[in-house]
C-alpha cells in the first residue's frame, strides 16, 4: 500500500510518501491505527483529515487494499 | 461542456490568452483569486500552494461536470498556480462561457465554493514580508 501525506499531515508524519504492507485489506479504522502506530504525531490529524483511495474520497466504511494508493488529506485551502 | 484544467508553477497570464471565439456564447465570465497582502492579519509577501495533483485535476473535472448538469455551459477553464505565489498575483483563474449569463455566473460561483471544500490543494505557507 502506498501512502501519501499532504500539507499539515506531511509535517506531522515527517514524510510525503511511504509504502508498507499489512498483508491483508484494511478497514479505515485499522488503517488509521497502523498509521498512528508508525507516526504517533499524526494522532491529532485523524479527526480533521479525509482519506482518498486511488484518488477518490473514501468514506468511513471503505476497504483499503494492498495495491491501493491512499492519501491523507487535511482540510483543503485552494483558490 | 468543453473543459480545460491545468495546474502550473508558472505565473497565471493577465490579460488572459485568447480563447477563440464561440459564436453560440452570449456570456463570458472570469474570476481571478489574487493573493492579498495579509494572511491572518500578518503582512506577507507570498503564499505557497501544494496539491495532490492528479486527484485535484480529477476532482475539478468531476465538480465542473456535476455543476454543468444544473447550469449548462459551453466551456470552462480552470488554471491553479502551485508553489510560491506573490502578493498581487493570481493563484487561480476560472473562465466560464455559456449561452446566457445566469448559468455562467452560477457555474463559476458554485465551482469556487466546491473547490474550497473538496479539491486537494492547500496553502501550506505564508511567507512573511520582512
Amino acid at each position: 500500500m502506498k501512502i501519501l501525506y499532504f500539507a499539515s499531515a506531511s509535517l506531522a508524519a515527517g514524510c510525503r510518501e511511504e509504502t508498507w504492507s499489512a498483508g491483508r485489506p484494511l478497514s479505515v479504522r485499522e488503517f488509521w491505527e497502523e498509521t498512528i502506530r508508525r507516526h504517533p504525531s499524526l494522532e491529532p490529524q485523524r479527526a480533521i483529515c479525509r482519506l482518498a483511495r486511488n484518488q477518490e474520497y473514501a468514506d468511513e466504511d471503505a476497504i483499503l487494499n494492498e495495491t491501493d494508493e491512499v492519501a491523507i488529506l487535511p482540510p483543503v485551502s485552494g483558490g | 461542456m468543453h473543459l480545460e484544467v491545468l495546474l502550473t508553477h508558472q505565473p497565471i497570464p493577465y490579460p488572459p490568452r485568447a480563447w477563440g471565439n464561440d459564436p453560440g456564447a452570449g456570456a463570458l465570465v472570469e474570476f481571478y483569486g489574487v493573493v492579498r497582502e495579509t494572511e491572518e492579519s500578518r503582512p506577507i509577501r507570498a503564499l505557497r500552494y501544494e496539491a495532490y495533483a492528479d486527484m485535484a485535476v480529477a476532482e475539478i473535472r468531476r465538480i465542473l461536470g456535476e455543476l454543468g448538469n444544473a447550469h449548462p455551459c459551453r466551456r470552462a477553464l480552470v488554471l491553479h498556480r502551485l508553489g510560491e505565489v506573490p502578493v498581487g498575483e493570481a493563484a487561480i483563474h476560472v473562465r466560464v462561457e455559456a449561452a446566457h449569463r445566469a448559468e455562467a455566473f452560477a457555474l463559476l460561483q458554485g465551482f469556487m465554493d466546491r473547490l474550497k471544500r473538496d479539491v486537494p490543494i492547500w496553502k501550506v505557507a505564508a511567507i512573511p514580508r520582512e
